[in-house]
């Protein structure tokens, strides 16, 4: 029996043994289980019976005090921490979590003391330091932990330690300037940071404030240090960003000659302000190569975009590029002898384009730019077709060969010469399926010189085909004609015959003659539903040269002869716009545009005269 | 501030009738009957509902009263003073018709007779208008501001510290933005929480928490409920479309508890949060449970549907409907629910409707999804003040997202879901009951 017992005892015990060791452990995961399924409590409560037991489980430590947390019991966790602290009182790590807690509790005193004293644990190091901050931080106490990072600069005896982390935590505090300061420290350190911090830079460069102060802080930085290329190189990227063209030019010069880049610092820096409308000082920047770097591997490049950028800025201050509308999709472009010097600029440098680079591409953009500034702003048509055939005869560039093609075709219908007008554009749309802005375009012109000359059916035909492709912008133009055609025709009434002939007297300009057809037509039609269409041009007409009274006087006539006419509200809307661009005469513009609300409630033209009704007596909208 | 408006009281609005009618009396007594009167149609008629209200606003600052006819024609407005406000008429682009003396009594007539559901009701003064938005605020972020600007309704912006120093007494009426009032941050943390502006949002607003003395957010924007309440029970007029209803009442309900998570506030929620809730400190609601939940984009099952169910939903059968109440005795209603429409097209919110089941017994509903536990706008009363809540975001876009664009209300000029906000606009410049002594 005693042999059976002690029998039993030596195979049962280590089972026994067992099972007991076993027992904290499944407590463990059944804690960790209560936890992940956020029964805190329960949770809690068997961590501390596991840590009843082994004091030391440093797992346990961990679970047991991010409960008490979640459970809101401070005090419980603040004892677990000091319990922890007096086997290691050293322990950086969980010294910080102790200042957390008080925190947590509202207790600044006894959290600051409990960060001071994680930091003289170690004051020299970079991690003391670190671990302090990062409590801070998941105590969203952001100013303070920068701080902390500034005093382990300090303690360190290196200025440079932190500073991605400071720089990141001052502008998450909205402060840009600091911020700024923190990533040029950082650039000092290692220039190759360029690029990562201006993609930091560019998160808070698209406020207002934060662009003026990340600008601020580097000029003064490349003050203090004007030999600190990539300090420039940042600064020269914020002007730009900032649109101020100029300032970034003088960095981008200055940086062109410190590196030896041989104009292509300037290159780049022209081509992005051209394509951002900064054309003054593109403009500077292009003749600057082809006046320091003659030899420059673009050069041709260069000298087209200089051209270009005279076009453009002069035609950014020709205040007198005036279109005046005529009914229907007619412009009548106002004589602008003024111009002619403006421009002259431009033209002179294509033309050097052309001589020193022929057979180009250069060349070639050059001619048709030369070509369509001497026929919308000089109309000079000879030399502009001089100019059309001379780029498809000697350089036949793909890329603007059709366009030259069609102005070709305009120019000559515009110079009266119609045969020759149809024959190329004839030309150009039995090549291949009208398909195409350009193609498109002289399917349109071919359509109103057939309207031109009378040639109504064959118009109409012509048109029929334009009006098919619904995504095409020609399509409104070729509806508009074909509903005005059809509109007016009229059998046996030449009216619109004698119309459309003015129509292409305003083409060739020839404004007298324009009027005084226009003038007659009514007198000869005067049952002609085209009388008060005829009235409306002259008015446009004497606008286009600039006899504004009388062309309110002529838009005026159309209400007294013609009171049931649809045009009505358009003469009026044009009178008020007389008065107001015109005359300069505030109150009669007011007046003129409150009559179109009052007699023509439903006219298209009301929302644009309750606007300039608005604008002109300076109400804020 | 207007110390009060109405009451449900019937008595008063009978005496308010009677006046009416003898000033009408008056009227046409001292001027005869060939005066004329601008009378701007609020029906189907009318070109552009929304600049209608503000002629309406803009006649009271001209120190010109306007008589609301509510139930005439969608709730028509009468004004004197022909010649300055058909002019202005014209040039906003609103309908109007020119009456006679006659013409416009017999209107008249027609409004106050026994027989009709209708009741005219004096616009005094112009309310001088808040709307409770934070400094980063677009305009194009919230459907009242941009119903004001479209309207051309002046207002000025007022921020916490603002209701903090109690700014909130110099003005009439309060809209509150789309704010999250549980110190949540619109509980946009599963999906913004890297973006550039929620961490700026978060940090900007834990400044301004330690400038006013409070060491969380959350604390700060119960204080500013509470001092919004304060303006309300003193007879102010608060209007707060989408969030800013259901977590401007959860602000209210959780005063002694904690709600809000560790990446919200610093430190985890209170485990007894929903049983420490006094939904006695509530404007509207009652009996919620709270999304305990931090990454779950909704506060609480006021909402309806549940923010991330909204998909669920059909823009094409999507509607509310307005109801009706009795112009003479019920005019406070009946102002916030004059509309050419009574069915109107829904839009979603972070909160879009109220469920029926947890507003308060002494709240009145204006609309709702017919045969639906979904409640979309309500109104009532606290103290001396009023408080109504619309939810949704933007009644004319039916999913608006963080960074959508802008709407353009003139092409929505005859919106029936933004004339309710309007409504209550106007609704604070109504004729003043008596006080009692």
């Amino acid at each position: 029996m005693r042999l059976r017992s002690l029998l039993l005892f030596v195979i049962l015990a280590p089972f026994a043994a067992f099972s007991q060791s076993r027992e904290p452990d499944i407590r463990f995961r059944l804690a960790q289980s209560y936890e992940q399924s956020g029964d805190f409590e329960s949770a809690s409560k068997l961590y501390e019976q596991v840590l009843a037991k082994d004091s030391t489980n440093y797992l346990v430590l961990e679970a047991l005090h991010r409960d008490y947390i979640q459970l809101k019991k401070y005090d419980a966790a603040i004892d677990l921490v000091t319990h922890l602290l007096q086997r290691s009182p050293n322990d950086i790590l969980w010294i910080s979590r102790l200042g957390g807690l008080y925190n947590l509790k509202a207790d600044d005193k006894k959290a600051n003391a409990a960060w001071d004293r994680a930091i003289a644990v170690d004051p020299s190091h970079e991690s003391t330091y670190r671990a302090v901050a990062s409590s801070m931080m998941e105590s969203r106490l952001f100013d303070r932990a920068i701080d902390i990072y500034q005093r382990g600069r300090v303690a360190c005896k290196n200025p440079a330690l932190f500073t991605t982390d400071v720089a990141y935590l001052y502008s998450i505090t909205l402060n840009y300037s600091a911020a700024t300061k923190e990533y040029l420290s950082l650039i000092r350190q290692n220039p190759v940071q360029l690029a990562f911090t201006q993609s930091r830079i560019s998160a808070y460069i698209v406020r207002p404030d934060g662009l003026k102060a990340a600008t601020f802080a580097v000029e003064d930085a490349v003050k203090a240090e004007s030999g600190n290329q990539p300090f420039q190189q940042l600064l020269a990227w914020l002007y730009m960003e900032a649109k101020r063209y100029d300032r970034a030019y003088e960095i981008y010069r200055g940086l062109d000659a410190t590196t030896n880049a041989g104009g292509h610092e300037i290159f780049n820096f022209a081509e992005r302000a051209f394509r951002e409308r900064g054309y003054d000082v593109a403009g500077i920047a292009y003749r600057d190569i082809i006046t320091r770097f003659p030899k420059f591997d673009q050069i041709a490049h260069v000298k087209f975009g200089s051209a270009r950028t005279l076009e453009e800025s002069s035609v950014e201050r020709d205040t007198s590029n005036r279109r005046v509308s005529v009914s229907g999709s007619r412009t009548i472009l106002s004589p602008e002898p003024e111009s002619s010097p403006m421009y002259a600029g431009a033209i002179a440098a294509y033309q050097a384009v052309v001589a020193e680079y022929p057979k180009t591409d250069f060349a070639a953009r050059s001619l048709y730019r030369i070509a369509v500034l001497k026929q919308e702003r000089f109309f000079d048509l000879d030399g502009a077709r001089l100019a059309l055939e001379t780029l498809e005869k000697n350089t036949p560039s793909p890329t603007v060969l059709l366009d030259a093609k069609l102005r070709r075709g305009e120019i000559y219908l515009a110079m009266g010469n119609l045969q020759k007008a149809e024959e190329i554009l004839t030309g150009m749309t039995n090549q291949q399926a009208i398909v195409g802005d350009q193609l498109e375009r002289a399917a349109l012109r071919l359509a109103e010189l057939a309207y031109y000359q009378g040639k109504f059916p064959e118009a109409q035909s012509r048109l029929e085909k334009l009006t098919q492709n619904a995504a095409s912008d020609i399509t409104n133009d070729a509806l508009r004609l074909q509903a005005f055609i059809l509109e007016n025709i009229a059998e046996g009434d030449s009216s619109l015959s004698l119309y459309s002939k003015g129509e292409l007297l305003i083409v060739q300009q020839k404004l007298s003659e324009a009027l005084t057809l226009y003038e007659s037509l009514p007198k000869l039609f005067p049952t002609s539903t085209l009388d008060d269409e005829a009235l409306m041009t002259v008015g446009a007409l004497e606008t286009a040269m600039r006899r504004y009274p009388d062309a309110i006087r002529s838009y005026s006539r159309i209400e007294g002869e013609y009171p049931e006419s649809v045009l009505l509200d358009a003469a009026t809307m044009n009178i008020g716009s007389l008065y107001e661009t015109g005359l300069y005469d505030k109150p009669k513009a007011i007046n003129t545009y409150e009559k179109i609300l009052e007699h023509y409630p439903n006219s298209i033209f009301v929302n644009e005269a309750r606007k300039r009704i608005r604008a002109l007596r300076g109400d804020t909208l | 501030m207007n110390p009060s408006c109405f009451s449900h009281d019937k008595p008063s609005f009978a005496r308010s009738r009677l006046l009416i009618a003898e000033i009408i009396l008056f009227v046409a007594a001292v001027t005869g009957v060939h005066s004329q009167k601008i009378l701007i149609p609020m029906d189907l008629k009318q070109a552009d509902h929304l600049k209608a209200y503000g002629i309406a606003y803009w006649t009271l600052t001209k120190n010109v009263e306007v008589d609301w006819l509510l139930n005439y024609r969608g709730g028509s407005f009468m004004i004197d003073g022909v010649d300055l406000v058909s002019a202005e008429c014209r040039i906003r682009g609103v309908s109007y018709e020119l009456l006679n003396g006659a013409e416009a009594s017999q209107i008249y007539a027609e409004v106050q007779s026994e027989g009709t559901n209708m009741d005219a009701v004096r616009l005094e003064k112009a309310p001088k208008i808040a709307v409770y938005v934070p400094p980063n605020f677009l305009p194009w972020d919230d459907a009242v501001t941009l119903a004001m600007e479209y309207a051309e309704i002046p207002y000025e912006k007022i921020w916490d510290d603002d209701v903090m120093k109690d700014k909130l007494r110099d003005y009439d009426w309060v809209h509150l933005h789309h704010e999250d009032f549980t110190g949540q941050y619109g509980k946009f943390y599963a999906n913004f929480s890297t973006q550039p502006w929620y961490i700026e949002q978060q940090v900007m607003y834990e400044k301004k928490a330690r400038e006013l003395g409070f060491r969380k957010v959350s604390d700060m924007k119960k204080a500013v409920a509470l001092k919004i309440k304060e303006y309300i029970a003193s007879g102010g007029f608060l209007f707060s479309m989408c969030s800013a209803t259901d977590t401007y009442d959860i602000a209210l309900a959780s005063l002694n508890t904690d709600i809000c998570e560790s990446m919200y506030d610093g430190d985890p929620a209170d485990p007894k949060a929903q049983k420490k809730l006094d939904y006695s400190q509530c404007l509207a609601f009652e009996n919620f449970t709270l999304e305990a939940n931090p990454l779950r984009y909704e506060y609480s099952d006021i909402d309806l549907p549940p923010s991330d169910m909204v998909d669920m939903l059909n823009p094409e059968t999507d509607y509310f409907t307005l109801f009706e109440f009795s112009a003479k005795y019920d005019p406070v209603p009946t102002m916030l629910t004059q509309d050419h429409a009574n069915i109107i097209k829904g839009f979603i919110g972070q909160t879009t409707n109220f469920k029926k089941s947890l507003i308060k017994k002494n709240v009145t509903i204006l609309a709702e999804k017919e045969g639906t536990e979904e409640v979309r706008y309500i109104h009532g009363n606290l103290g001396r003040g009023t408080f109504t809540f619309y939810g949704g975001h933007d009644p004319e876009d039916y999913r608006h997202a963080v960074g959508d664009p802008p709407t353009d209300l003139r092409l929505h000029k005859n919106s029936p879901g933004y004339r309710l906000i309007l409504n209550n606009i106007l609704f604070p410049a109504a004729k003043k009951k008596q006080q009692k002594t």
